[in-house]
């Protein structure tokens, strides 16, 4: 068997597997989303998530669908900050949240929803 | 994306049903550098929405930086859910800060008491300690809603 030929055979296929099942192993990985570091920080906007208003029950559909209910503003804290950075979104105009457009919420006239509803949870930390 | 009167963007979750699509509420105008890819998103999204559909508890997540003190922000958060503030349960999670907050309301926090939510925290705890958000998020909605069981 010439020489040529013997290398392909017992080194250039093996080479091949290996070659193959490194890229199976290595690129997904490398192509992925960086994971979470707790040590790392968070640079990405707050996000707040519900479920869909079709997949919960009617009762709470309707709670949702309440022409009340304030467009959700995660950077909205007026009774906790001091600084300028309080803002309230106009519940009619909820189409898109615009913070630089908004104005400070007057704590001194509480809508009943602003009184704290919460009840109890816990606390975790890592 | 479209916006609706639930908030300025709707991002599919990887379905192409309108049913399975998720609400995602931003404070600013959309950031396209978003913290889950589409199959993260998908199945916070089914997580959530099992969660509420069988507890009949609306579940909502928040992702992002609380203020100091964090329990105060969180019931901050949880009150403008107006309405609904009594049925429903937020979690709050800070990954910079690495802090979450279970906040429950009224009518829910009778059925998910403390003790309940501070078992739902320390299994997400475990899971963010290690890295993965996801499914901390996954498995708390899931201990919570275990919990929490069916309506009566």
């Amino acid at each position: 068997m010439p020489v040529a030929e013997t290398v392909a055979i017992y080194v250039g296929i093996p080479a091949a597997i290996m070659a193959v099942l490194a890229f199976f192993v290595f690129v997904p990985s490398a192509t992925r989303r960086s994971r979470y570091r707790p040590d790392a920080g968070w640079t990405y906007q707050p996000v707040w998530y519900c479920p869909h208003p079709d997949a919960i029950h009617a009762d709470l559909r309707a709670l949702v669908a309440d022409p009340a209910h304030p467009a959700l503003d995660p950077n909205r804290v007026p009774e906790l900050e001091s600084s300028a950075t309080a803002e309230t979104v106009d519940a009619s105009a909820a189409e898109t949240v615009d913070v630089s457009t908004v104005q400070p919420v007057d704590v001194s006239v509480a809508h009943p929803a602003d009184i704290s509803a919460a009840r109890g949870g816990a606390h975790g930390d890592w | 994306m479209t916006g609706d009167a639930y908030g300025s963007g709707i991002v599919a979750a990887g379905h192409d049903s309108p049913s399975r699509l998720e609400v995602v509420q931003r404070p600013k105008q959309v950031d396209p550098d978003v913290a889950f890819t589409p199959r993260q998103l998908a199945r916070i999204d089914e997580a959530l929405t099992m969660a509420s559909r069988e507890t009949g508890i609306y579940f909502t997540l928040y992702v992002g930086a609380l203020s100091v003190p964090t329990r105060g922000h969180a019931a901050s958060l949880h009150t403008q859910l107006g309405a609904v503030a009594a049925r429903a349960v937020l979690l709050a999670v800070s990954p910079g800060q690495r802090v979450l907050e279970i906040v429950t309301g009224a009518e829910s926090g009778i059925r998910l008491d403390d003790r309940a939510c501070s078992v739902a925290a320390l299994a997400m705890s475990s899971s963010f300690g290690s890295g993965d958000l996801t499914r901390g998020i996954v498995d708390g909605l899931r201990v919570l809603s275990d919990q929490a069981g069916r309506p009566g």
